[in-house]
C-alpha cells in the first residue's frame, strides 16, 4: 500500500481547513444534495465530501457510508488532492499502491475511487469530492466531468462558509467598536456633567454674576450628551443593530406619555396641545418597541413643539382605518419649504428657522425615527403648507 | 426591613468616584468605601461589610462582572444586593449585566442629585 504524499504547501492548507470551523460540525444538506447529486449521476453507491486534516480524512457528507472518518495513510482522497484533475481508480485490485489497502481489503471494500479535488484560493486543496464503487469499473468522461462541476459547487458553499464567518467577524468587530466609543465618550461626560450638577445643585453658594455661566455649561454638557446618544443610536442603527423587543401595547398610552414628557416644551413654547383618539376606542393595540416607539412619537411630539408658533397648537391624532392605526403629530407653526422638504431625513440636517437656538437638536432626531419604524416594517412620512402647518405621521397594523 | 447605610463603591475613574462620592454622602447621606479597583475591594470588602455593592464595568484588571462573581464566593455576599454603574447601555448588554445578578443598571453619566434617591428605591423595593 502507498499512502498520499504530504502537499508541498501542507502548513498553509492546514491553516485554511482550521479557518473554517468545519471540521466535526452537523451534516448539512446542501453538501448532502451534492453527495446524493454526485451519486446518481456517477452511479455509485457511495459519494463522499472528504476533508483532510494532519491524521484522517473527515466526511463533511456520507452519502451511502456510515464511517465519519478513516486515518490519513488509507485516505484514497490523500492521493486525489495532489492531482490537477479528477483522480480515478478503476480497479483497486490491479493497483499497487492500493490493493493492500484496508479500505479496499476490508469495508467498505473499495473497488473503484474517482475523486475531483476541492480546490480554494490559492491553489489550496483541502479534499475531495469523490465517489466510490464496491465493483470495478470505469467513469465516462461526462461523469467526470459533473463530477469536478460538482466539486466546485462544494468549494462554493465553502468560500460561502468563510464569507459567513468574515461577516460574524466584522459584525463583533462592529459591535466592540460601537461599545468602545459608547465607553470613552460616556466616562469624561459623566464626570464634566456630574460635576456641573453638583455645581448646579449648590448654585446658591455661587456668585450671582457667575450663575449665567453655571447655567450655560449644563445646557451645553446636556445638549452634548443628547448629541452623543443620538449618535450612538444612530451609528447602532446603521449598522443594524437596533435590538427590538416587541410586545403588545397601547398606542393611546405612548401619545399621552409622550405628551406628559414634553410639558416643559409646552411651557417654554407656550402652545397647547391636545390628543384627539376614537372615541369608541379606550385602547388601539399594536406590537411595537414601547422604548423605541415611545422615542418615535416624543420626539415628534418636541418637533412640533419645537416649530409650533408661540401659542399654537398641537394635535397628536390617532386614527384606525381598516385595521391600521395612523398616529400623526401637527403643529400649525411655519411649514417646511418645499426647497427644504429634501433635506428632512439628513442626518445633521436642521431647518433654517431652527438656528435661532430656540430648542438646539442634533439634527438626528427624524432620522433615528425614520430607522426605528422601518425596524417595525412602517415608515415616517409628512405633509407640509408653508406657513399654514405640517403633519408627520406612520401606520402601524392594530392587533387584533 | 433592614435600612441601607454602608455602600462600596468601585470604579477605576477618580473624577467618577469624586462625584459619586458627592452625591453619596453630601446629596445622600451614605457610609462609603470607595475603591479604584476590583481587586482593592476583594481585599477591603470583609473587613468594611457593606449593605450594598455598586460596580463599574469596564476597569482595567478584573473588570465588574467578574469583580462580583469573586465577591459571591464569599459566603456572606452571596446575596448582598449590587448595582452596576456603567456606560454599557445597550438593551443586550444591560440584559446580560443583570443576568449576574445585579438588581439594577444605572447608566453613565448618572444624575448626582438623583443618584442617592435611585438607590434607596431599589433598596426599598427589594426589601419592601
Amino acid at each position: 500500500m502507498k499512502s498520499g504524499s504530504i502537499p508541498e504547501n501542507e502548513p498553509e492548507r492546514l491553516a485554511k481547513l482550521r479557518s473554517l470551523d468545519i471540521l466535526d460540525t452537523l451534516e448539512e444538506e446542501a453538501y448532502d444534495d451534492l453527495t446524493l447529486l454526485a451519486a446518481q449521476i456517477c452511479d455509485t453507491p457511495i459519494a463522499l465530501v472528504s476533508l483532510i486534516d494532519e491524521s484522517r480524512q473527515w466526511f463533511k457528507s456520507h452519502h451511502g457510508l456510515d464511517a465519519q472518518e478513516t486515518p490519513r495513510e488509507y485516505a484514497f482522497c490523500g492521493h486525489a488532492i495532489l492531482q490537477e484533475d479528477v483522480f480515478v481508480v478503476e480497479d483497486t485490485e490491479k493497483d499497487d499502491r492500493f490493493k493492500n489497502n484496508p479500505l479496499v481489503t476490508g469495508s467498505p471494500n473499495i473497488r473503484f475511487y474517482a475523486g475531483a479535488p476541492l480546490v480554494l484560493e490559492n491553489d489550496i486543496r483541502i479534499g475531495t469530492l469523490c465517489v466510490i464503487d464496491r465493483r470495478s469499473r470505469e467513469i465516462t468522461e461526462k461523469q467526470k466531468s459533473s463530477l469536478a462541476a460538482l466539486s466546485r459547487q462544494v468549494v462554493a458553499q465553502l468560500n460561502l462558509r468563510l464569507r459567513l464567518k468574515e461577516m460574524h467577524a466584522l459584525d463583533k468587530a462592529k459591535d466592540e467598536f460601537l461599545s468602545m466609543v459608547s465607553h470613552e465618550l460616556r466616562t469624561p461626560m459623566t464626570s464634566l456633567i456630574g460635576s456641573l450638577k453638583i455645581l448646579e445643585y449648590q448654585s446658591e453658594n455661587l456668585e450671582q454674576s457667575l450663575r449665567p455661566m453655571m447655567d450655560i455649561a449644563v445646557r451645553n454638557g446636556d445638549h452634548l450628551l443628547n448629541i452623543v446618544n443620538d449618535i450612538l443610536d444612530l451609528a447602532k442603527m446603521e449598522a443594524g443593530k437596533l435590538e427590538l423587543n416587541r410586545v403588545t401595547l397601547d398606542l393611546i398610552e405612548v401619545a399621552k406619555t409622550s405628551l406628559d414628557l414634553n410639558q416643559p416644551y409646552f411651557l417654554d413654547c407656550e402652545c397647547q396641545a391636545e390628543l384627539r383618539v376614537p372615541e369608541k376606542d379606550s385602547a388601539i393595540l399594536v406590537q411595537a418597541d414601547k422604548k423605541q416607539l415611545q422615542q418615535v412619537v416624543t420626539n415628534l411630539v418636541s418637533n412640533a413643539a419645537k416649530y409650533s408658533q408661540r401659542n399654537g397648537k398641537i394635535i397628536v391624532s390617532i386614527e384606525v382605518v381598516n385595521n391600521v392605526a395612523e398616529l400623526s403629530v401637527t403643529d400649525f407653526g411655519e411649514g417646511i419649504a418645499i426647497a427644504e422638504q429634501g433635506k428632512l431625513f439628513r442626518k445633521f440636517q436642521q431647518l433654517d428657522h431652527t438656528k435661532n437656538g430656540k430648542h438646539p437638536g442634533t439634527g438626528l432626531g427624524l432620522n433615528i425615527c425614520k430607522h426605528i419604524l422601518n425596524a417595525h416594517y412602517s415608515d415616517i412620512e409628512f405633509e407640509s403648507i408653508p406657513n399654514e402647518q405640517t403633519r408627520f405621521f406612520f401606520k402601524l397594523p392594530v392587533k387584533s | 426591613m433592614q435600612s441601607l447605610e454602608k455602600i462600596i463603591y468601585v470604579d477605576d475613574q477618580l473624577d467618577i468616584r469624586l462625584v459619586a462620592e458627592y452625591a453619596l454622602t453630601n446629596i445622600g447621606n451614605f457610609d462609603l468605601l470607595m475603591c479604584e479597583s476590583g481587586e482593592e475591594a476583594l481585599t477591603k470588602i470583609e473587613e468594611y461589610d457593606p449593605d450594598l455593592i455598586l460596580l463599574d464595568v469596564m476597569m482595567p484588571g478584573i473588570d465588574g462582572p467578574e469583580t462580583l462573581s469573586r465577591i459571591r464566593r464569599i459566603a456572606r455576599f452571596k446575596t448582598t444586593p449590587a448595582i452596576f454603574i456603567t456606560a454599557k447601555i445597550f438593551p443586550s448588554e444591560v440584559h446580560d449585566l443583570m443576568s449576574y445578578g445585579a438588581i439594577d443598571v444605572i447608566a453613565k453619566p448618572f444624575d448626582p442629585v438623583t443618584l442617592s434617591s435611585r438607590i434607596q428605591s431599589v433598596w426599598d423595593e427589594l426589601e419592601g
